[in-house]
């Protein structure tokens, strides 16, 4: 069942596009990557969808619902639960509190955390720590699991292993395709580590000066001659 | 010994206020040069309930407060909120006109006349060889609940998490769904009330004066650095260090150097430990 479905989307920061035209589908329990060079409008595509970046041009709805005049809160609300690669977490906060105000306005606070940790496990080992004082890996566990709090319908995720060493990067994209699976979220990831996650996306997209430029499955995408060329951006 | 109670005395007079301010700067990184013009609007409002309508102190004191977080809102509103998103020296400087704007008010409506609040006269008592008048017991109690009080909502409160959430990173708050500007104007009420109930402690422990603005302006801002911006708990213990050196300074050389002592403070700090006694540390540029 199509979960997201965006068409004809144009986006960018102010009046400057971004983001081209940009057609995709994501449905429950899928995850979907978008992979592409440095520049070619990922992480914007993915801002709009949340609502952090403007949406120029194009429709993007969930389950139905349109997104394009809802706020950042709102789509957050509606389901659509971004997070960013950078300052994801609230540091001076301790990682209780974290996920407290990420579920903010909820009655089941405590309910949705023992949730989120019975997803994530390893949060409990570090549940009344400083924020700001764990590890590159703990914060982004951090991060996907204040997103989690929110019990979104699509997961819209920004590079999440940005910084993280290379024995780390495939844990965390074996636990957003688990909880794609399990938790039966539909899952938009944009991620440098093109490989990594095409071996775990379901399906994906190659994104190119704000362009689709290819589409499909994602395993099968990785083994194309010119999937190399395609992400640094030789499309010739 | 005696020092030690006059430092605690003194302390309980700005704690709340530097509090109000410390809370401002880490929700909107600016450094609100008006508090001493918001703390006199309490002090005002404390004397009108008090000493013109007949109301009992305590009672004219939460009125302050919610004089101070009304005229703290009414000038957010107006003011600041409009201005949100330039630099903090934009509106450091927006707020020390506001100050003088406040303070010109207030001579306005209250004239030049030095006031205090009607209550009975009382003898101070002796405690261990301790001299300590009534009306300071009740100042520094009223300013340690105000300093709990606050200290409490922000650790274990939604609402208090709410607020340091949105201090800490205003737009990751925003994509969690917060209701950022309801949360900020939370913040500026809580600041206004605080800024308030400096007012009236001033009234209560010293006099009513409407050049108040300044002189307690500078003492504000000197705890919240001494104790480290963006920390509470830290704006209270600098409080306690600027009381202490200003009682030390008028007991070891004169009163006429009381008022250079935040000024002193706030220079040594930022020379020595930029960023206070209980900060996060800052990197020097």
């Amino acid at each position: 069942m199509t979960l997201l479905a965006v068409r004809s989307l144009e986006a960018g920061y102010g009046r400057t596009s971004v983001v081209r035209g940009v057609d995709l589908d994501v449905a429950q329990g899928e995850m979907v990557a978008l992979v592409g060079p440095n520049g070619a409008g990922k992480s914007t595509l993915l801002k709009a969808i949340a609502g952090v970046a403007t949406i120029l041009g194009g429709t993007a709805t969930l389950d139905g619902a349109d997104l394009v005049p809802l706020p950042a809160a709102a789509r957050a609300k509606a389901g659509a639960v971004f997070m960013p690669q950078e300052r994801n977490i609230f540091r001076t906060l301790s990682v209780a509190e974290n996920l407290a105000v990420s579920a903010w306005g909820r009655r089941d606070v405590a309910q949705r955390r023992n949730d989120v940790v019975a997803l994530l496990p390893a949060i409990g080992d570090y549940l009344h720590k400083r924020a700001g004082g764990l590890s590159g890996g703990q914060r982004q566990m951090v991060g996907l699991a204040m997103a989690l709090m929110a019990r979104p319908k699509l997961l819209l995720v920004d590079e999440p292993t940005a910084g993280l060493s290379p024995l780390l990067v495939g844990d965390m994209l074996d636990i957003l395709r688990r909880l794609a699976e399990e938790a039966e979220l539909g899952i938009l990831i944009v991620e440098q580590n093109a490989r990594a996650a095409l071996q775990r996306a379901g399906r994906a997209l190659v994104l190119v000066d704000g362009h689709v430029v290819r589409t499909g499955e994602a395993a099968r995408l990785a083994e194309e001659p010119d999937f190399g060329a395609l992400f640094f951006g030789e499309t010739a | 010994m005696q020092m030690l109670v006059d430092a605690l005395a003194s302390a309980a007079i700005i704690a709340p206020a530097a509090i109000g301010f410390t809370l401002i700067y880490t929700l909107f990184r600016y450094a609100n040069f008006a508090a001493g013009g918001f703390v006199t609007v309490g002090a005002f409002a404390a004397w009108t309930l008090n000493a013109f309508f007949g109301l009992p102190i305590w009672l004219a004191g939460f009125g302050a407060m919610a004089a101070g977080a009304l005229a703290f809102g009414l000038c957010d509103r107006l003011v600041f909120r409009p201005l949100r998103g330039r630099s903090g020296g934009t509106l450091l400087l927006v707020s020390i006109a506001l100050s003088f704007v406040i303070e010109n008010i207030i001579r306005f409506c209250f004239g030049a006349q030095i006031r205090g609040f009607d209550l009975p006269l009382t003898g101070p008592i002796e405690i261990a060889g301790v001299r300590v008048t009534r009306e300071t017991l009740a100042v520094v109690a009223a300013s340690a609940a105000a300093t709990l009080s606050v200290g409490l909502l922000l650790t274990a409160t939604p609402v208090g998490r709410a607020l340091r959430a949105v201090a800490d990173n205003e737009s990751l708050a925003q994509i969690r769904g917060l209701p950022v500007p309801r949360i900020e104007a939370v913040g500026v009420l809580i600041a206004g009330a605080l800024f308030g109930l400096s007012g009236t402690l001033i009234g209560l422990d010293l006099t009513i004066d409407p050049n108040l603005n300044w002189a307690v302006t500078i003492p504000i801002i000197a705890a919240a650095i001494v104790g480290g911006l963006g920390s509470p708990l830290g704006a209270a213990i600098g409080a306690f260090g600027i009381g202490l050196a200003e009682e030390a300074t008028a007991t070891f050389l004169t009163p006429t150097y009381k008022g250079a002592v935040g000024f002193a403070a706030i220079a040594l700090v930022l020379i020595l430990r930029p960023q206070g006694l209980l900060g996060d540390k800052v990197d020097r540029k």
